[in-house]
């Protein structure tokens, strides 16, 4: 393989044999001595020999090794002749993180902080057993996950500044309930409104610093202010689908004549019934996520208004956005002068149009999209803009998060759970988890820096820095 | 031991490793490793048993797909199990009877999205079968 560098943190990989595109690699230094990433590298690599892959198969700074694709990985297709592949997306379809303002700062919250985690603590489940916070009757589950965020509105559980707020307006298009198996449907039943497990979080946080004052009024956050992180996805039924799909899939490709390098590619051509039906599911799934994302923002103002005692619209908690992270896409961009309508396969990546994109809500759209990063639980997390600079180079596109540095049980035999909660502690950080012993697995020595991650797409141009978040109290799936 | 699994680091996810003397045992211990990682039972409710029937296109696949088929089990019907007896297994098919307790007080240990075909392999290797499965966490 040949990677040369192009720019300040930037590598090719030139484009040989099977690779119908190049590598690009956007990375510090620093990336080439992590352990894995060799391994990270060769899946930059054959993700670039599918069907249709326009441009570049494209790598975000905190990439790593996944299954098929990188995690952390961005290709888009063209929509008459090339594939989607479930391993593009994840299992966790639309895994995804929001962020909500409130109006108050951290010298009103700190003095309440242990009863407000633990109010959130009562009202959201977490950890991956079958336990929802919404009950579903026959057909209901059905209707929200065609529905999405709009289905919670009629119930009375989502506002229109909700949906305006999320991306796609919480409804991804084309979601079609009969393309989803009776098992999804059947783990996805008691799980609307849950938080997982792993990596999933709902964390107070405050914001630490301010880069863009224009962008950060637009938003709504100022320095000092207390804002809300909520990091899940689509649970079992996100899972199921993934499951389902990569099965069907694994004879659609060697059919329509594809050659893989890794089975884990397993795709479809676009026009295909395989390709059409994951799209209507993952759709479902995706819609199942942002409702998910949505019923846990109704219990975060549940909590509030019990322990502020006042309404969470005078309390102003309000959501500032909610994006992505797994996902296909079928968005219009510029390629080679002219619109084109491509699949962006985003997995472990997130969306980050820039100023004047109609997708971006009207009140953000002069500064650009609400780019969400959530760190790990004792550093930072980050809210960053979209720019023009990523239309043009990654299809509107940038990092997801840290990545991890430790596997979960390198993790915990570093230290204990009930240490790492204690060392959060003694750092001012109220600590609630499903399992303490997982804590350990999501540690900040187990992550990367986020910092880095962040430094690198800001370098490169794909986005700008709007605020530092810092954790007061985490909620651990 | 002629017969067990062993768990591997795998950055963001989990290997397991798995070796026994007849397939059907190494389909048994890769169910037992998958439910060390969800759920210890308690050993104290009433037992519900559940057939399973499977097919996939490959005996690696087969697998890959019997593990998923668990943890469907474990979400959708809130049952941790913890007993597994294959009764039939084919290159591409398998028949199981799996035993386990209505989910209720239980600590749950993390959670297991889906067994992935990363790496997948299954294999007859001298006097023993092994094979290695990567599980998305």
């Amino acid at each position: 393989m040949n990677v040369e560098r192009i720019g300040e943190s930037a590598y090719e990989i030139r484009a040989e044999g099977a690779m119908r595109v190049p590598g690009r690699v956007y990375a510090h230094a620093g990336f080439f001595s992590q352990s894995g990433h060799e391994e990270a590298l060769q899946q930059v690599a054959n993700v670039a020999t599918l069907p249709g892959i326009l441009k570049a198969s494209i790598a975000m700074p905190d990439i790593h090794w996944g299954y098929g694709f990188p995690i952390g990985g961005v290709a888009a297709m063209d929509e008459s002749n090339g594939v989607v592949s479930p391993g593009g997306v994840g299992f966790d379809i639309n895994c995804g993180v929001r962020l909500v303002r409130t109006g108050l700062g951290a010298d009103d919250v700190r003095p309440r902080l242990e009863p407000l985690m633990h109010e959130l603590m009562r009202r959201v489940p977490q950890g991956s057993g079958p336990h929802g916070a919404l009950g579903l009757r026959d057909g209901e589950l059905e209707r929200l996950t065609e529905e999405g965020v709009a289905f919670l509105a009629k119930r009375g559980l989502a506002t229109p500044d909700d949906i305006a707020h999320t991306e796609e307006g919480g409804v991804m298009p084309g979601a079609d309930s009969s393309a989803v198996s009776r098992k999804a449907f059947d783990r996805g039943r008691t799980q609307v409104g849950s938080l997982g497990s792993g990596n999933h979080f709902i964390e107070v946080q405050v914001v630490d610093d301010v880069f863009d004052d224009r962008a950060a009024s637009a938003f709504g956050v100022a320095a000092g202010q207390v804002v809300v992180m909520i990091h899940s996805g689509s649970r079992g039924f996100g899972h199921q689908i993934c499951t389902d799909f990569l099965g069907r899939m694994a004879g659609a490709a060697a059919r329509a004549g594809i050659e893989l390098p890794d089975r884990q590619l397993a795709c479809a051509p676009l026009d295909s019934p395989e390709a059409r039906e994951y799209l209507a599911a993952m759709a479902c799934a995706c819609n199942f996520a942002f409702a998910n994302r949505q019923m846990m923002l109704h219990e975060v103002r549940g909590a509030f208004e019990r322990v502020f005692r006042a309404s969470w619209e005078r309390l102003e908690v309000e959501l500032v956005y909610d994006v992505c992270h797994n996902i296909a896409k079928r968005e219009v961009h510029v390629v080679g002068g002219a619109e084109r309508a491509v699949r962006v396969h985003r997995k472990g990546a997130t969306r980050a149009f820039g100023p004047g994109s109609p997708d971006v809500p009207e009140g953000y759209r002069d500064v650009g999209q609400p780019v969400i990063i959530p760190g790990d639980m004792g550093r930072e997390s980050w809210l960053l803009a979209g720019t023009e600079t990523a239309m043009r180079e990654t299809w509107g596109s940038t990092c997801h998060g840290a990545g991890r540095l430790l596997s979960r049980r390198a993790a915990r035999k570093v230290r204990s759970g009930a240490e790492v909660r204690r060392e959060l502690e003694d750092a001012g950080i109220v600590v609630k988890a499903a399992s303490v012993g997982a804590l350990a697995e999501e540690a900040p020595f187990a992550y990367k820096d986020v910092a880095d991650v962040v430094g690198v797409v800001e370098a490169v141009g794909l986005s700008r820095k709007v605020a530092r978040l810092r954790p007061l109290g985490v909620l651990k799936g | 031991m002629s017969v067990g699994y062993e768990l591997v680091d795998h950055t963001a996810d989990i290997g397991m490793r798995l070796w026994a003397p007849t397939a059907e045992e190494v389909f048994e211990q890769a169910a037992l490793a998958l439910f060390s990682l969800v759920c210890d039972p308690l050993q104290i409710a009433d037992l519900e048993s559940v057939e399973v029937e499977i097919e996939a296109e490959a005996m690696d696949l087969l697998l890959a797909a019997w593990l998923n088929e668990l943890l469907y089990i474990f979400e959708a019907r809130r049952l941790v199990l913890f007993q597994f007896d294959i009764r039939e297994l084919g290159d591409r098919s398998l028949r199981a009877r799996v035993v386990g307790e209505p989910l209720g007080r239980h600590v749950l240990c993390g959670g297991v999205k889906a067994a992935t075909l990363h790496e997948l392999s299954l294999e007859r290797r001298g006097d023993r079968w092994e094979a290695f499965v990567l599980l998305d966490v």
